[in-house]
């Protein structure tokens, strides 16, 4: 019990300050805090024991805020990103001649793309090979960032309602930015490659080995699991492999680098620095092959359904 | 505990929401979408114990878990274990209150900062034992000291903005004299 007289120190309470509600209701209001205490604790259980039940509820927390963010988002970053564009007006000259040079060289290169382009379409044809079907994608427009750091991952402002689905792959213009994961109705969460939550089987291409790249918060993803590290220099094309069938294969995603501590790393082709477009592929894996061959019989023979030829055989 | 006071509270806790809706937007802003070498200050958790120490009324715990809760939802945390800490702080911080109005600033920020380490810690700890993938202790311990740089930012921000000071301690309720 305090030391002083009760009720006078009641008053001067009440009148004083009301910071710790009135006495009366200290016990209710110290269960109801513990209760949410508990209650949070058990979602956080919940979600570790069944995380896609909890992601889905915070992806619809984020399809309802988000959208009501957005009219204030985009002025600002807009302005942020005019007044950075601001700052480059300054050596618009020297900037100028740079492009017109680089310009000239790019004429070269793409007279060089064209000239392939037309014989590799003549090989190609002489070869009869089947490549794979035209991808077709869905742009959406880069809404939030995660805003955690040591999150990677950004918020697109198109969802399940634009037949966006889970594992999709998305790409700046030019490589891989990393894949679809969590849907909304509206939004789309990308994790990208530079997540540690995101491994992805990817090939070195012209040695062809097969490594996973893996996410480490830092700008340049890891190499893992590199069986010859003799046959991989700096400079080397990485594109995506296919395996696993989360990926289409050969979705450019950047160049080999080494890091100074001699670490084999990808230099990313998408511009992290600023996404604002992105393009989700539609993929949704090779079709499996899931039918067992059967057997070749010489023509008139009575067709006989395959599943009762294979338990014969298995008698056999 | 009169008309204008109740309404002037009601005020400054709208303020703490809005404030703390900021914060997360100005975090969820894509400006730069690469990895950041440094984290940016974790200006929430700061706002809510300079206020829970200054005035424990403005951060009722009904306010403070629908706000932290929807910013661990949409800042990608855990759901829900990062809000509890909070809560707890919060708790921890209103409990001792009137032995809080006669500390001095300086041992209000070794407070504080003795609070985020080990809220992080905690956090890391926890998350540690549940096996949740994350990144290293390391790393989410010099987000604290960026946190720690912006606390008295936030503090004069309610000194000066909101005018959220601390009560003079009243008489008989000084040092020796509270519960």
């Amino acid at each position: 019990m305090p030391p002083w007289p009760v009720g006078q120190v009641r008053e001067t309470r009440l009148a004083q300050d009301n910071d710790r509600g009135n006495d009366q209701f200290r016990p209710v209001r110290r269960i109801l805090t513990g209760l949410c205490i508990a209650a949070l604790l058990a979602l956080f259980l919940v979600w570790r024991i069944d995380s896609p039940r909890v992601e889905r509820l915070r992806s619809d927390i984020v399809d309802t805020v988000l959208p009501h963010m957005d009219w204030a988002m985009t002025p600002v970053t807009s302005v942020v990103k005019m007044s950075e564009n601001f700052r480059s007006y300054a050596r618009i000259y020297e900037q100028n001649r740079e492009l017109r040079r680089e310009l000239q060289q790019m004429k070269a290169w793409k007279e060089a793309a064209l000239q392939l382009e037309q014989k590799n379409a003549r090989l190609l044809d002489l070869n009869n090979v089947k490549l794979d079907p035209k991808l077709t994608y869905v742009t959406g427009v880069v809404l939030a960032d995660s805003g955690s750091p040591f999150r990677q991952s950004v918020l697109l402002n198109i969802g399940r309602r634009d037949g966006i689905r889970e594992g999709w792959a998305a790409m700046d213009g030019i490589g891989l930015v990393g894949r679809i994961s969590g849907v909304g109705d509206e939004t789309a969460r990308v994790i990208l490659l530079t997540d540690t939550a995101s491994s992805i089987p990817v090939t070195i291409q012209p040695s062809g080995q097969k490594v996973i790249l893996t996410g480490d918060n830092t700008a340049l993803p890891r190499i893992d699991f590199l069986e010859t590290a003799e046959l991989v220099r700096p400079g080397d094309r990485v594109v995506s492999s296919g395996d696993g069938g989360v990926f289409p294969a050969g979705l450019l995603i950047g160049q080999v680098a080494k890091s100074p501590d001699q670490r084999l790393r990808v230099r990313l082709a998408a511009d992290y620095g600023r996404l604002e477009f992105l393009r989700v592929l539609r993929y949704d894996g090779v079709g499996a092959i899931d039918d067992i061959g059967t057997m070749v019989r010489p023509v008139g023979v009575a067709p006989v359904s395959p599943s009762g030829e294979a338990g014969t055989v298995a008698n056999e | 505990m009169n008309e204008s006071r109740l309404a002037q509270r009601a005020v400054l806790q709208g303020m703490f929401v809005v404030l703390c809706t900021l914060f997360v937007f100005i975090r969820l802003l894509p400006l730069n979408t690469g990895p950041d070498p440094w984290p940016g200050p974790d200006l929430m958790l700061a706002l809510t114990m300079a206020w829970a120490i200054r005035r424990p009324d403005l951060v009722p715990v009904w306010l403070v878990a629908p706000v932290f809760f929807v910013a661990d939802m949409l800042l990608m945390h855990p759901p829900g274990l990062w809000t509890a800490l909070v809560i707890l702080t919060v708790e921890w911080l209103r409990k001792r209150q009137r032995r809080l109005r006669t500390l001095s600033f300086l041992a209000e920020f070794a407070l504080v900062a003795l609070l985020v380490t080990l809220l992080v810690c905690l956090h890391w700890l926890v998350l540690t034992m549940a096996f949740v993938s994350q990144p290293g202790l390391g790393v989410q311990l010099v987000q604290v000291p960026i946190t720690l740089a912006a606390y008295p930012v936030v503090v004069l921000l309610g000194h000066y903005g909101f005018g959220v000071t601390k009560r003079p301690a009243p008489e008989g309720f000084g040092r020796g004299a509270s519960t």
